[in-house]
Parts: structure tokens; sequence; C-alpha cells
């Protein structure tokens, strides 16, 4: 077989792999008892490797409030001073099965969705979602934030395995891909926009809740945090688009994008065909809406693995099924919709479950195709969160932001040095 | 619309010869794009206006441009007349303003100029799995048609013969078809490394008559904006996107080169792609002593 017809084969499997995947989710757990060699002196992020001395001030924040949390730190200048002096080890979530917002932090202690893929097998998993503001994943780690990750660990932890035991047992867990699929319809596009797919994965969880009888006054905390959350969902669809893209990931020959993410310093990819070898750039400034009182100025360079959302075929790459999104994340209801087709050029398919109404019920756009990033020029375009540069602050904002084309222009050179023998 | 006054940055030194030979005298408005207009002048010369960065020695381009909302589309028509002064040209409401451009003439080569041939076999297998990787991965319904008449002439009597050049010239969908940006490449390929590679000279001398010969007697079969093209890269005259290709290829490095590859591939809707492509199969024609097996890689990477 030549070249041309085993990159066609491998992308072509690559992308069927990406769409047929089935996400459900199956359980909680804490990290340490589901990410093997998980040590007490190890602290998951998002994005490609990095050092303690190279990273942006949101990261440093969530390390140091991770350090809290897990007790290991009383202020943060103790937290600061144990990281810095090269006591624990960090890892990007990405090499470990996982997809986590923002800074990503995941500690042992820190509980985290289960996604088991039905059709691959692959698991996959992120951490909860703390809302929006003043959190951890944005780099804040004040009383309220520690307190609100306490009231997750010692309530809403247990709280959720228990619904998710019954949903285990009545249906094999809760399908998130139909979620996500109807979501799109709903207004939602699955990265910034979790209004409606939230609504939905309530309805699914809400039987089970009351199933596991929970005291009832459990059951109103978890219920409110999670109607109140519209980003309560994300997580749980991030670690659905990891295990989607985890079963095109390792393909020979393969030109998709598997990985896309950033840690507020570097962007990072992934290549099927090229393994777990990371290609990394300087991260990009987003341009968006700021919350009152803060300013572009303000913004930290793009971070998070939310990006697995684009590269699984929805979030950004979806925009056109979400007009309202640009009420948080800046642009307008055309850029909106030009972005979904800008992304056509760069990507091998249509997403065969993922349509849009907007766009005649076509496929989003699905599997980013290096050679054609290479070709065109364009770059993968994705809304995001953006948070304060600054340590302890948090989010600032929401907007938009394209991966540098230098990843691509990389991993395309790679590729050709891998194969071209 | 009012008048529309415009500033050049850069000048090429055949336009400027064009223009100080024929000044005065009017142009036609060939073709209008977004960001190019071609002028023809007396049939036999372009002069291209663009506010793309690459210049050409054929190539005016201007400055002070707001891209996003810019099109010449709104200020020139095709069939309009443009006069050509040495301090200005003038269509309709459009005027440019030429007398303060730096004249560009191309890149050459360096002044210490030394060919650096252990690296040369590295860089033709960057540039052959590159481009063979990205056009075989195009989507354009003629792309299976072109690359298959491709590689039956590589694998038979080559592109130079009357049978390939017959054709291919003409080839292609788009305003450049796909066969005509192949032999601009190629040309560049030979006329650069017979201007600018004296350890090379004989070698390209030896395809510079036929190439000439052979494609010169066939610009009728193709579009006259894509004829200028070939016609021009005959005669040593091409972009810098080109150029700077060949410039890397014999005197950069790996990584300058690559970069230079990329940049072309970039350029038009598919145009990079047949442009590197042909570069790629004007050097192999110059060291087809390095022992690729390169027709057989290639054909695999263009039609499996």
């Amino acid at each position: 077989m030549s070249l041309k017809e085993l990159i066609e084969e491998a992308n072509k499997k690559a992308v069927e792999n990406m769409m047929e995947a089935e996400p459900v989710l199956v359980d909680v757990k804490l990290a340490k008892d589901f990410i093997p060699g998980f040590k007490s002196d190890m602290i998951l992020h998002a994005g490609p490797p990095i050092t303690w001395e190279r990273m942006s001030g949101p990261l440093k924040g969530a390390v140091i409030g991770a350090l809290m949390y897990e007790g290991l730190a009383d202020t943060p200048e103790q937290a600061e001073k144990i990281a810095s002096r090269g006591d624990i080890v960090f890892k990007p979530n990405h090499e470990f099965g996982g997809a986590c917002p923002m800074a990503g932090v995941v500690t042992p202690n820190m509980p985290i969705y289960i996604i088991h893929d039905k059709k691959f097998g692959n698991y996959a998993y992120s951490n909860f979602n703390e809302g929006i503001g003043k959190v951890l994943r944005y780099g804040a780690y004040d009383k309220e934030v520690m307190d609100r990750l306490k009231w997750m660990h010692d309530e809403l932890f247990p709280a959720l395995k228990a619904a998710l035991h019954e949903a285990v047992k009545d249906k094999g867990g809760i399908a998130i891909k139909p979620l996500i699929a109807q979501g799109l319809h709903m207004g939602d596009e699955g990265h910034n926009r979790y209004i409606a797919i939230t609504r939905l994965f309530l309805i699914e969880l809400i039987p089970y809740l009351i199933q596991a009888d929970l005291p009832k006054d459990v059951f109103m905390r978890v219920y409110t945090f999670a109607k109140n959350n519209n980003f309560f969902t994300l997580n749980i669809g991030m670690a659905a688009a990891k295990a989607m893209t985890m079963a095109a990931h390792n393909i020979k020959y393969s030109t998709i994008v598997s990985v896309l993410t950033r840690n507020g310093t570097d962007a990072g990819i992934w290549v099927s065909g090229l393994g777990n070898r990371w290609f990394t750039a300087p991260a990009p400034v987003p341009k968006g809406v700021f919350f009152p009182g803060f300013t572009q100025d303000d913004a930290n360079p793009d971070i998070g693995d939310s990006s697995i959302t684009e590269t699984a075929g929805f979030g950004g790459f979806a925009m056109a099924a979400a007009p309202a999104i640009v009420s948080w994340v800046g642009g307008s209801v055309q850029f909106a919709v030009e972005n979904t087709k800008k992304m056509y050029q760069i990507t091998y398919t249509k997403h065969k479950y993922f349509t849009i109404p907007y766009l005649e019920f076509q496929g989003t756009p699905t599997g980013i195709d290096i050679r054609y990033v290479l070709k065109t020029g364009i770059t993968p375009t994705i809304n995001t969160g953006i948070a304060h540069k600054k340590p302890g602050v948090g989010q600032v904002g929401a907007g938009i932001v394209s991966f540098p084309f230098e990843l691509f222009k990389d991993a395309f050179k790679a590729f050709v040095e891998t194969y071209g023998a | 619309m009012g008048k529309k006054c415009l500033y050049a940055w850069s000048l090429g030194s055949y336009a400027k010869k064009i223009i100080n030979d024929k000044g005065g005298q009017k142009a036609l408005v060939a073709h209008v794009f977004d960001n190019t207009i071609y002028l023809r002048m007396n049939d036999d010369e372009l002069i291209l206006i663009s506010t793309y960065p690459w210049r050409s020695p054929f190539t005016i381009n201007l400055a002070g441009i707001d891209y996003d909302g810019f099109s010449f589309k709104s200020i020139v028509s095709p069939l309009q007349k443009a006069v050509l002064l040495t301090d200005k040209i003038m269509m309709g409401e459009l005027s440019i303003d030429i007398g303060e451009a730096r004249v560009y003439s191309g890149l050459g080569k360096p002044a210490s100029s030394h060919v650096d041939n252990n690296y040369l076999g590295h860089k033709l297998r960057l540039l052959l799995y590159t481009a063979g990787i990205i056009a075989g991965g195009l989507r354009n319904t003629s792309t299976p048609y072109l690359h298959s008449r491709v590689c039956e002439y590589l694998n038979s009597d080559g592109l130079l013969s009357d049978n390939a050049m017959d054709s291919l010239i003409g080839l292609g969908e788009g305003f450049t078809p796909s066969g005509d940006d192949i032999y601009v490449g190629l040309s560049s390929a030979i006329t650069y490394t017979y201007s600018y590679v004296d350890e090379k000279r004989d070698v390209a001398s030896s395809y510079l008559s036929r190439i000439k010969e052979g494609i010169s007697a066939r610009l009728n079969q193709t579009t006259w904006a894509s004829g200028m093209y070939l016609r021009y890269a005959l005669s040593g005259l091409y972009d810098e996107t080109i150029e700077k290709i060949l410039y890397d290829f014999y005197y950069g490095d790996i990584q300058d080169f690559y970069s230079s590859v990329v940049h072309l591939l970039r350029r038009g809707h598919e145009s990079g792609v047949y442009l590197a492509l042909g570069v790629l199969l004007g050097l192999l024609s110059i060291y087809n002593s390095f022992k690729l097996n390169w027709t057989n890689k290639l054909c695999s990477l263009l039609i499996g």
C-alpha cells in the first residue's frame, strides 16, 4: 500500500473511531484511586509539560490552592516554597487519559469523573467543575474557593457516586454523546455554552439522585449547585471528548490531531500517528469580553485542556449551533457561523452525529488534519475562558483564540521525518 | 466613489523597466481580484499590482491597506485603461504613487556563495514528502486525473517531453491551471540554478533550451495570465516565495528551507502546492544523480 493510501486509511480510521466512540459516565472516584501511579507528591495539570518556574500566574495559583487543599501547605507562601524547591512532580493530564479545564490541576484526593468508552474500551477522566469567577481552575485559592472544594469532596462527590451507582445498575451509566448531540440542537456548542446540556444531564441524573436516597438537604444542595452552574457538565463533556480522541490516537500514519491544549505558557498538540510526542509553541492571549473591572491587559495567555472539545468536533468548531454564545465570548453571530465554516477547511470530515441545524444539519467539522492546516495556514480557532495573569484572582472573561501555526508546521516536519523514509 | 490614492512600498525592477520604456502609454486592466490587479501591456507584458507582501521583479506591492475590508473589486473594473507614469499609475478613481517605492530585483545569491552539498539530499527528501503529502491530500475533483497524468509522464519520457507539455500545460482548474504551476516551478528551479549556482550551470543549461523551446511553443494552450507567469519564469522572473525556496535549497539551513517550502505551499488555493512540486521536479532534474528512487516515492504520494 502506498503512503498516500496508508495516510488516507489511517485518517479515516481515526475519525471513524472518534465519531463512533461511546463515552458513558460510569463513576466518580478520588484521583488517587483511579489514575495508576498517582503519587502523593504529584500534581496533574492542563496543557503540555511545564516546570514550576515557567508556569503562568493562574497555573501557579491553582497549584498553590491544590497544595493547601491536600493539606501539604497551610499558607500560599508555604505552598509556593514547596512547589519551587522541586518537591512536587508536575505531569500533564493528557498523559494519563485526562482533560481538565483551565489550570486543570488534579491532586490525589480530588474527585474526578470517570468516562468509559463502551465501544473501544478506553477510560478518560476530568475533575469537577466549581462554577465561574473565583475558582481554583482559574488560579484562585482564597477561603471561598477552599470551602467549595471541601464541600465538593465531602458532599457532592459521595452524592454523585451514589447516583451513578444507581445509573450503572439501571443502564450502565449516563451516555454523554447523545446529550452533546441534542445540546447542539438546543443552542449549545459544548465548550463555553453548556446551558442546555447541563439541563439534559440533570434530567438524566435526578432520578438516580432520588433513588440514591440522599438526605433531602443534601439532595437540594447538590441539585442547586448543579442547576446554578451552567458549566456543571463542561468537565464531563471534556472527559467524553478525551475518550473520543483517545480512540483516534496512536494510529500509525494518521495526520489527525488527537490533543490540542495549553497550559497558560505553551500551547501543545499531539498528532495521532506520532504518538505522545508533544509539539509546543507559546500560548496565544485570547481576545474577548471581560467581567466588569477587568480589561485585555489582565488576560493571561490561553490555558486549559478544554480545547479537547474542538479536537473531538464540537465546542468552538460548532459555534454556528450556538448564536447566543457571542454574548459570552464576544464576536458576532456571523463570526460564529463563519468560524464553523472555516474549520471545515482544516478538518478531515463532517461529524456523523453532531449536526448543526442552522447549516442544514451538516455535521460539525471533525478531525483536525495537519495537512490542511499546513496547506491553508488556517489554524484551529476556539472559544475559551480567560484567566487573570496573576495568581489568586480567577476568571476575568471569555473570548476567542487561534492556535499558533508553528505547532502544526513542526508536527508536519516530524511526520515527514517519521514516515518519509 | 471618491478618488483613492495608494502607495507602493516595492516596485519590481522589471516592472520599473517596462514603465520607463513605455511610460505614458496605456495598459489594460486584464483581471481584478480582491488583492491583485493584472495589468496587460501590448499583449506581451504583465505588471502585477498586489496587496500581498511577497515581491517579484514584475510586481508592485502596496502599503497601508486596510486588509479587513479592502478589495480592488470595489475600485477597479476589468477592461479599464491604466496610465503608467514613472511616479504614478492611474486607473479610473485609483491612483498609485510609485515614486518612493524601493526597487526589488530578486534575492540572487549570498555574497560568499557556497553550496553545502551535504544537506541537499536531505532537503530534496523534505521537499518531496512535504509537497507530495500535501498534494496527495488535496480534495479537488480534478486532482486525481492531474496526478495520474503527471506520474504517467514521470514514469515514461519525463515532463520535458512534447507529449507531457502537450498534455499538462493548461491542465487543471483555477486562474493558473495546476499543470502550468508545475512548469512555472520547474522553470524557476532551472533558471535560478543556471543564473546563481556555478557548479550546476552546465546541467541547468542543458535543460534550459529544451524548456524554453517546449513551453514557449505551447503558451496558446493556456490563459494569458498563466502564460505570462510561464514566460517570465523562463526568463528568470519569479516571485520571492519561489526564489526563497531555491535560495535556501542551495545556501540556507534546513530549517529555513522547510519554512520557505511551507510558505510557498500556503499560496493560493492550490497554486502553491503545484509550484512547490514543480520546483522539486526541477531540482530533481538537476540532481538526478541522487539515488532517491524519487519517481516511485512521489507517485506513491500523489496517486497511491
